[in-house]
């Protein structure tokens, strides 16, 4: 089989850039597993949130107290002492609120006076401000009520009371029947959208490149004059194009399996393969479609890069779709990306398999072949006239 | 004469349609994409009101039901009602600093909300009864807010408690209301511009795009060597002088650059209305110098790398992506990340200085930052410029 043979040897000058494609997103993959990991523990803790506390008011016994009982909630960070430097810690997140106790504060407020703190908050981290709010006002509100209902407290009394108080805290359990399930299954919805970003890259640069090397106009006349028939010759070419995206599929899903810290083989799983193949073949003829229309290797990189750049942006890939707007997924769903992504977001979520809740996900397959079908049609035209244009 | 030398080489440069469209297509697209992408990603929403369901316990449903059937009502009886009845009321007033309710409570049994909770319809379920308990399926921020006021909850039981013992007509002295009432205790400054982490893609967006002059100085130098390309074979032996063809060459790629600079700063700050603060003159200033400091590292490629065009474009294209990746383009965090821990790796990163300069002249007040910025790459431009002149200066081939 020469045109096989030959597709291969062609594909062998794209290893360099499929290799390292691959060497990227499987480090990327291990950095997010990685966060991923950290994150899940067992047992519940409370999410405490960074913060800088600017004490303008010296240290006394009630302000310790204050801040010990702070501790519980947020995450003290230490910022070199000049304005510039707070202002980037805030700038980067690296803090998301800075609480300045002004001068004269206690004072202040033990004697009944109303006095505010002074905070400076990330808009953009509304919840981390709300449970850092609510910590404080708790604490200070029940020293407020104290103060008032006892007259002729002392400082250490308080300190006492509020130190003292809750005796016990509330107990919180975690609820773990399918935890395990649900890691793997958030592991694998962003392995497999992100995997749909490399698949675009490798195919546009690997089976465009030899697609644009058969279709050459001389190539394609001697091809005529040889004695390997049409037919043969195109047999051949499928071949080896589904040879190609069977060996990548395969040793993507497994490498995918073997790096899920949560791995498990579920139904749910094989459902994440047939969506990468069924994904694959329209990647494969768009992939088609580009080599055998656009002239010139360089037009293909760049094409490569724009289109998986672009595909992924829109359809989900590295910003969830839930997060984008409403216009933009509209826009979306004319790309066979934005399906894949859906199929593999609604996999991801299913926690009972049943006809009902199985048949979104194959009409999202469905419609993805649709697309196959549209630019396999459209190869079969330029194919068509190039052949007319040869002969 | 010199006029005719740049209209000319402008033309050869508008004809290099690779250049073009990684200079003038692919940032336009770029940046309307991270547009889309996060917009909504990090835009400044505020908290929304988290979904909680409340169960009644087991033994306090028995004994309430009991307690129907019987018509006997216990005192303890009466005071678990009581408790559950605050604790619910107490749900259901609570208020975000933003006056919107804290929660929205549903009242359900144990296995609906277990379900609930499985679907991420609700954040926690709450078990009502003597020592009320949390369930959440895993940690979080929401999680962590129902729990702060659980316990907070609980404080206020507490202190009822403590002060009725030292104060037992307290009651009366409207005690309860003023548990209830909670006072927020912190109030918010607010300085003129917010720190928006998202502008720094943009910042680091831009930065690449002056810094991809890199690609127009390598495509002059290469013109203009005898022994790279035939045009520059023929240029030697023109009688025109090197130094000022060079000049003119390299101005129309600046030229050429400029525009693609100028049209995608229109884009971002018209189009897509992103941030650059109040001070233009300064802004093109930093465009300008990193689009100059781009062409001289092209240059520099060009002249000391004695290897093939496509290494040589790949060397400078590496330079100028490894640098945007250190300044957070791809990576928000990778810019801070470097300025904590390899300060100076932030002062010779050209792209970094460039998207540092943006920043600057948004978030501080003062410039002093932004004219480090701009010196600095000054002084890397003037030595770069050296570096590249002196393996362009006398060279004589005797034979090509």
């Amino acid at each position: 089989m020469p045109v096989f043979k030959t597709y291969f040897k062609i594909m062998k000058k794209q290893l360099t850039g499929l290799i390292l494609y691959g060497i990227m997103f499987i480090t990327i993959t291990l950095m997010v597993t990685f966060f991923i990991i950290r994150d899940s523990s067992k047992e519940f803790a409370v999410s405490r949130v960074p913060i800088l506390l600017i004490n303008n008011d010296g240290d006394n016994e009630f302000i310790e107290a204050f801040t010990s009982y702070l501790d519980g909630y947020v995450k003290f960070m230490d910022v070199e002492d000049s304005d510039d430097a707070r202002r980037d810690a805030l700038f980067y997140h690296e803090v998301n609120y800075i609480l300045t106790i002004p001068e004269g504060f206690t004072v202040r407020f033990l004697s009944g006076e109303e006095d505010r703190l002074i905070k400076e908050i990330l808009p953009d981290k509304m919840a981390a401000v709300q449970s850092v709010d609510s910590a404080i006002d708790n604490y200070l509100n029940m020293a407020r009520v104290y103060i008032k209902y006892n007259p002729g407290f002392d400082v250490a009394e308080l300190t006492e009371f509020l130190k003292n108080n809750p005796v016990s805290e509330t107990e919180v359990i975690i609820e773990s029947k399918k935890k395990d399930t649900l890691d793997a299954a958030e592991f694998n919805s962003y392995y497999f959208n992100y995997l749909g970003y490399i698949m675009i890259v490798c195919f546009v640069l690997g089976v465009s490149t030899v697609m644009m090397s058969f279709h050459g106009l001389d190539i394609r006349r001697r091809q005529f004059a040889s004695p390997v028939s049409s037919r043969g010759f195109n047999l051949q070419l499928i071949l080896a194009n589904l040879m190609f995206v069977l060996v990548y599929l395969v040793i993507f899903n497994v490498v995918g399996y073997l790096v899920n810290p949560f791995r498990r083989i579920d139904f749910s799983l094989i459902l994440n393969w047939i969506n990468t193949f069924v994904y694959a073949l329209v990647i494969l003829c768009i992939s088609f479609f580009i080599g055998i229309t656009v002239k010139g290797k360089n037009a293909v990189q760049a094409l490569s890069t724009a289109l998986s750049l672009g595909m992924a942006f829109l359809s989900g890939m590295f910003v969830p779709q839930q997060f984008l707007g409403s216009a933009v997924l509209r826009v979306a769903s004319f790309l066979p990306s934005y399906w894949y992504v859906r199929a593999n977001d609604t996999i991801g979520s299913l926690t009972e398999y049943n006809i009902r809740n199985l048949t979104p996900v194959l009409q999202y397959m469905a419609i993805q072949i649709g697309f196959a079908a549209v630019f396999l049609a459209f190869v079969l035209v330029v194919a068509k006239r190039k052949r007319q244009v040869a002969t | 004469m010199a006029f005719q030398l740049y209209k000319t080489r402008l033309k050869c440069l508008f004809r290099n349609k690779e250049n073009i469209f990684w200079s003038y297509v692919f940032p336009m697209a770029l940046v309307t994409l991270f547009y889309f992408a996060f917009n909504n990603l990090f835009s400044s929403s505020d908290i929304k009101t988290i979904n909680i369901a409340y169960v009644h316990s087991q033994t306090e449903q028995a004994q309430t039901e009991h307690a129907q059937t019987e018509h006997t009502q216990t005192m303890q009886d009466n005071q678990i009602e009581n408790n559950m009845d605050a604790l619910k009321n107490v749900l259901k007033s609570a208020k975000m600093s933003n006056g919107l309710p804290l929660f929205n409570v549903n009242y359900t049994d144990i296995d609906e909300a277990g379900r609930a909770l499985e679907k991420d319809e609700i954040s926690a379920y709450i078990v009502g009864g003597v020592s009320p308990s949390v369930y959440v399926k895993k940690n979080g921020l929401y999680q962590t807010i129902v729990k702060s006021f659980m316990d907070s909850y609980n404080r206020g039981a507490y202190t009822v408690q403590s002060i009725l013992q030292k104060n037992p007509d307290a009651l009366n002295q409207g005690l309860l209301d003023d548990i209830i009432d909670t006072k927020s205790f912190t109030t918010e400054v607010k300085k003129d511009v917010e720190p928006n982490v998202v502008l720094t893609y943009y910042y680091a967006l831009l930065a690449m795009c002056c810094l991809m002059a890199a690609n127009w100085g390598l495509d002059e130098v290469i013109n203009i060597q005898g022994n790279r390309t035939n045009r520059g074979a023929r240029i030697s032996v023109s009688p025109v002088h090197k130094v000022k063809l060079l000049l003119i060459n390299m101005l129309a790629g600046f030229t050429g650059h400029a525009g693609s600079i100028a049209l995608v700063l229109i884009y971002m700050i018209k189009g897509l209305g992103i941030d650059f603060g109040n001070h233009l003159p300064h802004l093109i200033l930093a465009c300008v110098i990193g689009s100059i400091i781009g062409q001289f590292i092209g240059a520099v490629v060009g002249v000391w790398v004695n290897k093939s065009y496509g290494i040589q474009s790949a060397i400078t294209t590496s330079v100028v992506m490894i640098g945007s990746f250190l300044s957070g383009m791809m990576y928000v965090d990778m810019k801070h990340l470097i300025a904590k821990n390899a300060p100076i790796l932030s002062y010779i990163n050209p792209v970094n200085l460039v998207s540092d300069s943006f920043y600057s002249l948004y978030y501080y007040d003062d410039f002093s930052r932004f004219y480090l910025n701009i010196i600095i790459l000054v002084i890397m431009s003037v030595v770069l410029g050296v570096i590249s002149y002196l393996g362009l200066r006398r060279k004589t081939y005797a034979s090509i």
